[in-house]
């Protein structure tokens, strides 16, 4: 029987920014037929460093298309794909009569820095299955059974969420090793479970309302639209505390 | 400020330009973005001696509060400086990186610090009326001698109560030493151990260090808790870099 669980995808840039500013990626994968599996990501760009959205997106997209299904984000690919990224962007601003300026070559050098979640499923018979959760940041995963948290992972409550998640860097210096900490998480799953993933500030809000006894999972359960996401987004903005921020949300219903 | 610093041949004046021009870079790389700088900053370097005025060099002579896009365009030139880097194998490598330089080492007069303070809060006083939402400014005094025009306790108060509504301003006071067995002090939570009336009057000029910044300070290996005050006394080259640094820290950007 082919295992096809639902996807959705979503995201809000920050108010007051265009939709190309967005610096937050999502992406998704699955394999169907022997060996199938379903792989989703979302990595959140740090504002404070040159092409980070790009960075974001080649991470996700990392993820999703060239790691195996037990490994772990494979950095390493997405740093080289990266630098092939940066280096036609410079060529193309040459070729426009339009080079990086001292602080742009100093920043594309420094590389670029992103938090990180990416998440794999495969089925394993009798309607349940496992997963394996890879987190380097502030980026969350959400595992819900009916309306109920059963999990949340990397951070737990939304006191945690500081300044200063840990990051990918695209780019490690010379003579330093990676020293990206990855955080992993494996666990099953069983048929009507759902997985979310959000960047930072969702993260929060969810966590938060989640804390003080609202009720939020039922309404992010419910989201089958973009507009319905962008009108939750702009609604928590203005009413009940999210903050202004990019905003990726991916669902996979198992 | 043309004596040299505490323990080295370079000048006191020439430590903290270098230091100046440092700070102004990673400013600008902070907000630095692939289609230009965003304004996440504005910037005024004041200096005092034979006058009080903006030290800014090349096109941005005599202009007094800038955009930090405005800055990072407009260095009075820009240097190569060879730079020591880890070859990843135990040995160093030489690099070349560009260092723009802003200002210049200066040091002729007296010690008008009420004048100099006067026109920090005037442009501190200008710019918290216009952007009443944002993190209050945070003025940083860097001297090597006593007010030569009067007691400055006055209008430091006036400087540290003016507020946006994100909180007060924040005045830090660094005294620069060239005496290399004199005791650092950086950071004291009281003026209890400070060695003369001019160490405690700066003592009392300065704001209580934000939980962000006692937290760096912490990072840094400098005890620091929540009565610590934003104030160094002998500071030496290493203390002078240290100290801008944590006394500039804000809540990352992403």
């Amino acid at each position: 029987m082919t295992w096809w669980p639902a996807i959705q995808a979503f995201s809000v840039v920050k108010g007051g920014n265009t939709p190309d500013e967005c610096e937050d990626a999502h992406r998704q994968w699955r394999r169907k037929g022997r060996g199938q599996a379903v792989r989703v990501a979302v990595a959140d760009g740090a504002t404070e460093s040159m092409l980070a959205g790009l960075w974001a997106e080649t991470l996700a997209e990392a993820f999703c298309h060239r790691s195996r299904m037990d490994a772990a984000a494979p950095f390493a690919a997405a740093r080289e794909e990266w630098a092939v990224k940066r280096d036609t962007y410079i060529r193309h601003r040459i070729a426009r009569g339009d080079p990086p300026k001292w602080y742009e070559e100093e920043g594309l050098r420094r590389g670029a820095f992103s938090a990180f979640l990416g998440a794999a499923f495969a089925p394993g018979g009798l309607g349940r299955g496992m997963y394996a959760v890879h987190a380097v940041g502030d980026v969350c995963a959400f595992h819900l059974r009916g309306a109920r948290l059963l999990s949340s992972f990397p951070l737990t409550r939304s006191s945690e969420f500081g300044n200063q998640p840990a990051l990918v860097a695209s780019v490690v210096p010379t003579g330093q090793g990676d020293a990206t900490a990855v955080q992993t998480r494996r666990g099953g799953w069983r048929r009507g479970d759902v997985f979310i993933v959000a960047s930072d500030a969702l993260s929060r809000w969810l966590l938060g309302a989640h804390e003080s006894g609202a009720e939020r999972w039922s309404t992010v359960l419910a989201i089958s639209a973009a507009s319905a996401f962008e009108d939750l987004v702009l609604a928590g903005r203005r009413d009940s505390g999210l903050r202004n921020d990019d905003v990726a949300f991916v669902r996979v219903s198992l | 400020m043309q004596d040299a610093i505490a323990g080295e041949e370079r000048s006191k004046a020439e430590v903290v330009a270098d230091t100046l021009n440092r700070f102004l870079s990673e400013l600008s790389l902070k907000a630095a973005k692939e289609e230009g700088v965003r304004d996440y900053f504005f910037v005024s370097v004041i200096g005092y001696g034979e006058g009080v005025g903006s030290v800014l060099g090349g096109p941005m002579t005599g202009q007094d509060l800038l955009p930090i896009s405005q800055v990072a365009d407009n260095p009075a030139r820009v240097e190569e400086r060879p730079q020591l880097i880890s070859d990843g194998a135990g040995g160093l490598v030489e690099r070349t990186i560009k260092f723009p330089v802003w200002l210049d080492p200066i040091a002729s007069g007296g010690t008008p610090m009420c004048a100099a303070l006067g026109r920090a809060r005037d442009l501190v006083n200008q710019w918290t009326d216009h952007y009443r939402a944002s993190f209050p400014p945070i003025v940083v005094h860097i001297t090597d001698g006593e007010s030569t025009d009067g007691d400055p306790s006055a209008i430091a108060a006036a400087i540290r109560g003016l507020s946006t509504d994100d909180g007060n301003v924040l005045l830090f006071n660094m005294h620069v030493s060239s005496d290399p067995a004199g005791i650092v002090s950086a950071f004291p939570a009281s003026d209890l151990e400070l060695p003369n009336d001019y160490a405690k009057l700066l003592f009392s000029m300065s704001s209580t260090l934000p939980g962000l910044m006692s937290a760096a300070a912490e990072q840094s290996g400098i005890p620091a808790g929540t009565e610590s005050r934003g104030f160094a006394y002998n500071a030496d080259s290493v203390r002078v870099v240290q100290f801008l640094d944590i006394g500039t820290r804000t809540p990352e950007l992403r």
